[in-house]
């Protein structure tokens, strides 16, 4: 009890110098959230544009309505592959990279986050002209992939991976050594022990990685418009092409369906990190 | 001359337009020393008559990328010392209004047709044009308009209309009717371009139909979903650089306006623009002012465009069909072309976009419906 006594006077010494912080989370994210969703609720005057506080779910019904559920059953799917994907290439490429000698996991990082450093659209328009008629990809491969979904796909992988080796490196890096020489001295085999230390440890890096480029996929709009044709839409584009300016309230419900699927997402992946934690603890117990 | 499409490259577009904004932000301390016209009014001095040292301050265009000469905005601005103009990338008739609406892009002059002008008017927004004596050069033809009777607030720039491509060396049938390019989409399944512009594709497709142009019948409507989403899965793309795509042989064959396919068929001569039998749909367009504190640099910005010389160096640019048909300065191979200067028989069967109202809300569903499938 004492010693709580003492460190609260610290604590309230500290709260007040976070106030500028919170003043400006509130001020350039909850406030803008909270715009987007009052919008969501409202009607557009399809000739000027205003936007008619009505209190109607109209912009729900024309999201989830026949004419948009191509776009969202697209948008997961894309997204859903990308991640999935991701992890296929990252995370090897992830422990790959953790068990090279200090000096040469400096170089593979750098090679890894090289792409990064070219503009994102430079790199999409450069996939364009790979993947055109008469380029490389078509002239090896016989493949006429431009302008539909596996272009998309690819845009979405190679802009993303990158994305996901960071948190996955970083999370691998940390495995501590020596339990995996203990794990070797106990006769586990390398495939057990990825399963059953590495990746376990490395879990949260590579969850991060996961809904990182999931967040990013399934609202990108540059990818489907560059390599896509303009008839692959997601739902990026049509928050680009519609939310952003001629209809706030569909820009709204968009806004705000994502991030109640977000929310969803993380709340079932905490939790199952959680029961994963615990039964790891029980385990070892 | 570097050949410019326009409505290029939405993503380019929007980044531009942010970058042009954030440039333009910081610039209003330099700007006219005119105050605001009291709303309705603007009767600031027509340019024509205004000395040029009055004209100063940084000028917000919106205008399509590129589309002005290369030199149009330099010329200006040695023109009026201490003027520039500072050109902001369109993106679509809805970003436009979004801008123009209670001059929150601080835009002071923008590009508009006449399907997107009755939406400014009814927003209010729109300052006079004064008397601007490059007006004069205009022909009347494209003066007087339903949207503008009194020509008070808009000012023509060019004009066009949209039609068929198709690459003659890779299409054994040419199309000579939106029916047969519907009909021969199948046929080339994945070389088929379609421009990415509702009331086009859409007005043409109702045109083919035997609909009226601009029709808000729910039928109707569903009859041109059914056409573009029966059609959709052949499309290589839907874009606005169609014209580029047919050249390149990407695509044998796509909906496309005149100046793109002027400028496609000047790169590949094996590039053919039909003009369909059943009759196209066309498009004026042209400037209008956003009521504001830069009235005047505006007012001498439409006529420093609408001089001769600098108007011909734009459409020697653009290649669009212009509205200037006694202008000297524009090139022998514009004037002589029939897709830049169709015959009288082909414009008797164009018609041109008509104010949908609030019925725009069903024809951007109905676009979206297309985009989205």
């Amino acid at each position: 009890m004492s010693r709580r006594r003492a460190t609260r006077p610290y604590q309230l010494r500290l709260g007040p110098l976070a106030l500028p912080d919170w003043a400006l989370m509130v001020a350039v994210c909850l406030v803008p959230i909270g715009f987007m969703v009052a919008r969501s609720f409202g009607r557009v005057n399809a000739v000027t544009l205003d936007v008619e506080m009505t209190g109607t779910i109209d912009a729900y019904r024309t999201l989830f309505s026949d004419a948009y559920r191509p776009v969202l059953m697209r948008s997961l799917s894309l997204s859903g592959l990308t991640v999935l994907l991701c992890l296929l290439i990252g995370v090897p490429t992830a422990i790959a990279m953790s068990r090279l000698p200090p000096r040469l996991r400096t170089v593979a990082l750098v090679v890894v986050m090289l792409p990064s450093f070219v503009s994102f659209a430079v790199r999409i328009f450069a996939w364009q002209g790979v993947l055109a008629t008469g380029g490389p990809v078509e002239s090896i491969t016989g493949l006429q992939l431009l302008y539909r979904p596996p272009a998309v796909l690819i845009g979405m992988i190679t802009a993303y991976v990158p994305l996901f080796v960071l948190p996955a490196y970083g999370a691998l890096g940390r495995v501590p050594r020596e339990v995996l020489e203990a794990a070797n001295d106990l006769y586990a085999t390398p495939r057990r022990q990825l399963l059953t230390i590495t990746l376990p440890l490395a879990m949260p890096g590579i969850v991060t990685g996961a809904v990182l480029v999931g967040v990013l996929s399934i609202g990108e709009f540059i990818v489907p418009a560059v390599l896509g044709g303009g008839k692959v839409l997601l739902l990026g584009n049509i928050l680009a092409e519609r939310g952003a300016g001629r209809d706030q309230p569909l820009g709204g419900a968009i806004t705000v369906s994502m991030l109640v699927a977000f929310a969803l997402f993380t709340v079932v992946l905490t939790v199952v990190r959680r029961r994963h934690a615990h039964h790891d603890v029980g385990a070892a117990a | 001359m570097t050949p410019i499409s326009r409505r290029s490259l939405f993503a380019l577009a929007a980044a531009a337009g942010g970058a042009a904004l954030l440039a333009a932000c910081g610039d209003d301390e330099s700007e006219s020393s005119d105050t605001a016209a009291p709303e309705g009014s603007s009767e600031g001095s027509p340019a024509g008559s205004t000395p040029a040292g009055e004209i100063t301050g940084t000028l917000n265009l919106l205008n399509f990328a590129g589309w002005a000469s290369p030199t149009t905005y330099a010329d200006f601005a040695a023109r009026y010392p201490g003027a520039s103009v500072n050109e902001i990338a369109w993106v679509s008739a809805d970003d436009s209004i979004a801008k123009a609406k209670d001059r929150a892009g601080d835009i002071d002059v923008l590009l508009v047709d006449g399907n997107t002008f009755p939406r400014l008017t009814a927003l209010g927004v729109l300052a006079e044009l004064g008397t601007l004596p490059s007006m004069a050069f205009v022909s009347d033809a494209y003066k007087g308009n339903d949207w503008d009777p009194t020509d008070t607030y808009f000012a023509p720039t060019d004009h066009g209309r949209t039609g068929i491509i198709y690459r003659k060396d890779l299409v054994s049938t040419p199309p000579t009717s939106w029916a047969d390019f519907f009909a021969m989409a199948p046929e080339y399944s994945g070389q088929v371009a379609m421009l990415d512009y509702q009331a086009s594709v859409m007005d043409n497709v109702l045109v083919m139909l035997g609909k009226p142009i601009g029709s808000t019948e729910q039928a109707d409507l569903d009859a041109v979903l059914e056409v573009l989403t029966t059609v959709k899965p052949h499309l290589l793309a839907i874009s606005t650089e169609v014209g580029k795509a047919v050249a390149a042989g990407d695509a044998v064959m796509a909906i496309c306006d005149a100046y793109d396919a002027q400028l496609a068929l000047t790169s590949n001569p094996d590039v053919v623009f039909v003009d369909p039998s059943e009759g196209q749909v066309g498009y004026l367009e042209g400037f209008a002012i956003v009521d504001g504190p830069r009235n005047d640099l505006a007012r001498a910005f439409i006529d420093f465009f609408l001089e001769q010389e600098n108007y011909a160096a734009f459409i020697n640019t653009v290649a669009s069909p212009y509205v200037q048909p006694d202008n000297p300065g524009i090139d022998e191979a514009l004037r002589n072309s029939p897709v830049i200067n169709p015959s009288a028989d082909v414009m008797a069967k164009v018609g041109y976009h008509v104010f949908l109202g609030e019925a725009q809300a069903t024809w951007d569903a109905t676009w979206d419906a297309f985009k989205a499938a």
